[in-house]
Formats: C-alpha cells, sequence, structure tokens
C-alpha cells in the first residue's frame, strides 16, 4: 500500500507486495473464469434452448456484455487487492453484481410453447436470492474502505505479512 | 513477535467476506440442483404420461353428469412441488360458445422429492345448460385446456397451459323411439308397441331409473304414458312396452317425449314427432 503511514509500534512489518504479474496472471484467470460462468455459460444455455423452440428470456448480446462487465470487476478486485482501490473496487463490482440482479428482476418471467404446451416459470423469488451475495460483497466493500481509511496498515499487515513471518494472534 | 488483535472493523469485512462467498456458492449449488431436479422431474413425467394409468368414474347428480378422473403423479427431481392446482375448461364452439364445464382439483396437492402423490379431477357436465340436449344424445370431441399451477422448490411458481382433446360419450346416445302398428283392443283402446334405444357411452356410468314416456297428440292433448325401468352400464339398450291410448287418439303428427328420473337425477329427453 505505497504512501500508507507506517504501522504503530505492536504491528509486524508488512511488505505490500504492490500489483505483481502473478496477481495480475491471477486476477485474469479469475476474469476468464467467471466469464466463462456468468457470461457465456448462460449464452450457450440460450442458444441450446433455442435449438428446441425455447425463446431467450434475455438478450443474449446482454448476457455477454453484462457477463464480462462481472467478471472485469471481479479480477479487477484481485488485482488491486494490495491496494488502498480494493474496498472501493470491491463496493463497485458488488453494486454492478446488484444493478445487474436487479435489472434482471425487472421482468423475471419466462414464457415460451413447446409442442402446444404453454409454459410460464416465474423466477423473481430465485433471484431475489442472487441479491444476497453481492448485498453482503457490497457492505464488505464498505467496511473494507472504512477500515482502510481508518487504519491504513491494519488489513495489509495482516494480509501480506512480511515473509517468514507468520502473525501469532495475542 | 506477538501481532495484535484485529480491529472489529477489520474482523466485521473479513466475516462478511466469507459470508459473501459462502451465500454464493451455497446459491450456485442451489440452482444446479434446481435445475438438475427439474429435468428428472420432467423426464419423469413424459415417462409417466407415455403410460398413464387413470381411473374415470361417472354419475349423474342433479342434472349433471360428474366425472371424476383420478391418476398418479410422480415426482423423481429432489425437490418438492407444492400447491399444485389444476384447472381445466371444456369448450366446444360448435355447441355453444360458453364453456361446457369448468373443474378444478378440490384441494392444492403437494408432491414430495422421489414421491408421488394423486390428482383428482371432478368434472361436472351440467346438462341442463344450452348444450344439454346435444351431450345428451350425441358424442362429441370436446376442446379442453388445462391449466396447472405450482410452487417448484419453495422459490420458482410454475405455470403450465396445455391444450388437450375431451370424447364425451353421450349417456343417451343414438336415443330412437320406434313406434310399432297400432292395434285395437277389445276393451276400446288401442294397444301401440313403444321400442326406445340408446346407447350409454359414459365411461363409468350407470343410468339407473325410469324412464318416463308421454305420448302427445298434435293438439296437446296426453294421449298415453308409460314407464320403462333402465339398468344399465356401458353400452346399447332396447326397452319395449306397449301403450295403450284411446281410440281416438291422433298418433299421426304426435309427439313423444321422456324424462329420465333416477336416482338424484331428473331430466327431460328431447322430443320426437310421430310419422
Amino acid at each position: 500500500m505505497s504512501g500508507s503511514p507506517s504501522p504503530p509500534a505492536g504491528y509486524p512489518p508488512y511488505e505490500p507486495p504492490g500489483v505483481s504479474g502473478a496477481r495480475i496472471a491471477g486476477a485474469v484467470s479469475l476474469t476468464l473464469l467467471y466469464f466463462g460462468l456468468v457470461g457465456l455459460l448462460p449464452y450457450y444455455l440460450e442458444q441450446y434452448a433455442a435449438r428446441y423452440g425455447l425463446s431467450a428470456p434475455i438478450e443474449p448480446a446482454f448476457l455477454v456484455i453484462a457477463g464480462f462487465i462481472v467478471a472485469f470487476l471481479a479480477g479487477l478486485s484481485v488485482a488491486t487487492k494490495p491496494t488502498r482501490a480494493w474496498g472501493p473496487v470491491r463496493v463497485m463490482s458488488a453494486g454492478f453484481d446488484l444493478i445487474y440482479v436487479v435489472y434482471l428482476l425487472q421482468n423475471p418471467v419466462y414464457a415460451t410453447t413447446i409442442r402446444g404446451f404453454s409454459l410460464t416459470i416465474t423466477y423473481g423469488h430465485l433471484l431475489e436470492l442472487f441479491l444476497i451475495p453481492p448485498a453482503i460483497g457490497l457492505l464488505a466493500g464498505i467496511v473494507t474502505t472504512l477500515g482502510d481509511i481508518r487504519r491504513p496498515w491494519e488489513r495489509i499487515s495482516f494480509q501480506f505479512p512480511q515473509r517468514a513471518m507468520a502473525p501469532v494472534y495475542g | 513477535m506477538l501481532q495484535p488483535k484485529p480491529s472489529a472493523l477489520y474482523r466485521l469485512a473479513q466475516v462478511l467476506r466469507v459470508l459473501a462467498i459462502l451465500a454464493l456458492v451455497f446459491l450456485v449449488l442451489f440452482l444446479a440442483t434446481v435445475a438438475y431436479s427439474a429435468v428428472e422431474m420432467g423426464e419423469g413425467i413424459a415417462r409417466q404420461s407415455g403410460s398413464l394409468q387413470h381411473s374415470d368414474t361417472a354419475s349423474l347428480v342433479g342434472t349433471a353428469v360428474v366425472v371424476n378422473v383420478t391418476f398418479p403423479i410422480r415426482n423423481d427431481g429432489y425437490y418438492n412441488v407444492r400447491g399444485l392446482t389444476l384447472v381445466a375448461i371444456f369448450s366446444n364452439d360448435t355447441i355453444q360458445s360458453a364453456p361446457i364445464a369448468v373443474t378444478e382439483t378440490a384441494a392444492p396437492v403437494s408432491i414430495p422429492g422421489h414421491g408421488s402423490s394423486t390428482i383428482s379431477l371432478l368434472t361436472e357436465f351440467d346438462l341442463a345448460n344450452p348444450a344439454g340436449p346435444f351431450l345428451l344424445l350425441n358424442d362429441a370431441n370436446i376442446n379442453g385446456t388445462l391449466f396447472l399451477n405450482a410452487s417448484y422448490a419453495a422459490v420458482i411458481p410454475v405455470n403450465l397451459e396445455v391444450g388437450f382433446h375431451y370424447h364425451w360419450g353421450a349417456p343417451f346416445a343414438n336415443l330412437t323411439y320406434d313406434v310399432g302398428t297400432p292395434t285395437p283392443e277389445s276393451n276400446g283402446t288401442i294397444a301401440v308397441p313403444v321400442t326406445v334405444h340408446f346407447e350409454n357411452h359414459t365411461p363409468g356410468l350407470s343410468v339407473v331409473g325410469m324412464l318416463n314416456v308421454v305420448v302427445t297428440q298434435s293438439n296437446g292433448t296426453a294421449c298415453t304414458r308409460q314407464s320403462f325401468p333402465v339398468h344399465t352400464t356401458e353400452g346399447p339398450v332396447t326397452l319395449t312396452q306397449t301403450f295403450y291410448a284411446p281410440e281416438t287418439c291422433q298418433l299421426s303428427g304426435a309427439t313423444i317425449a321422456s324424462t329420465f328420473v333416477g336416482s338424484g337425477f331428473d331430466i327431460s329427453l328431447p322430443t320426437e314427432t310421430l310419422p
């Protein structure tokens, strides 16, 4: 955490690792994994369902773009972990996830017709459950940001202790 | 080196981060099992529908034929199906524009995961409505629309609308009266043999009661009346009785009408004019 004041007496020396190549590689990997799960998987599921005449409830292009943003922000969160930007990035990431789920909640009805069967599935309650993780994540981001403001050395000293110095809690 | 205890804010942030991850993992697993379970249930129902065992019983109540269709339904998925209700609307625009019958499950049905339940649909075809005379005497293909509402896995409401065809079997199909040659009797009356023929096409319905037949002259005066005891299940029925009418009775152009009175059932059948 460059520019952070030194920890007060009693705290171990800390070693902010900075945004290293390994961390960026990890962030990119997570971005790709998230993009696959949140962007591409729903897209291909919709394409697969369309072969059987099932209409898509959400525009496929929207799924891919929104999925990419969700994945990018999750990756950015990993990349910025050793910096003070981590809290705000987590707030942004969870905030976007919340907005995305709230947007999907605008029309949580899947209606289709197959072989004369008219099927309607309302998935609003299920989607409402998916508001819980980003809501908690948003709260975690806010608390992390506040913690980083009030005690800028604390999180880093616990999460990135100097090498060969395992923390011993007292 | 002894590290100081983390502040409450730091610990709170850590707890919240762990909670968010746990909630996400739980929801992803829940979603995956819900999807898998729904496929299992759907495939199970598709397999079952090929060999659906259902039992139909019918009874005559008031002016209605009440058909009770009972069938078992299996849930091969993990999650419960709750509050399952079925509503069926029967209609045939060529008979009448309004629905002929509307039926629904008496109470919401629950089907536990990997369990089964029985659905019972009680349909009342009221023969006193405008379609009644037609349905009493004629078989018909009736269009049905079935509306299914249920809650799956506690959080997913499902509505299904299915069109189907229902074959209506008339209880007095092809009702005809055959009037034989009148024969003068020594007591001054005319003996008229009357044969009533009909077929009971309603599955599971026993037609038990009296068929009261009245022959009325064209001027509106009743000539003679006779009752036929009827006791039949499915199939053709032929009943012959001899009517005794006064000599003055003009049978040519007279109308023959009947009323069927059974246990709790009383309905007039269409009239026929004699040649």
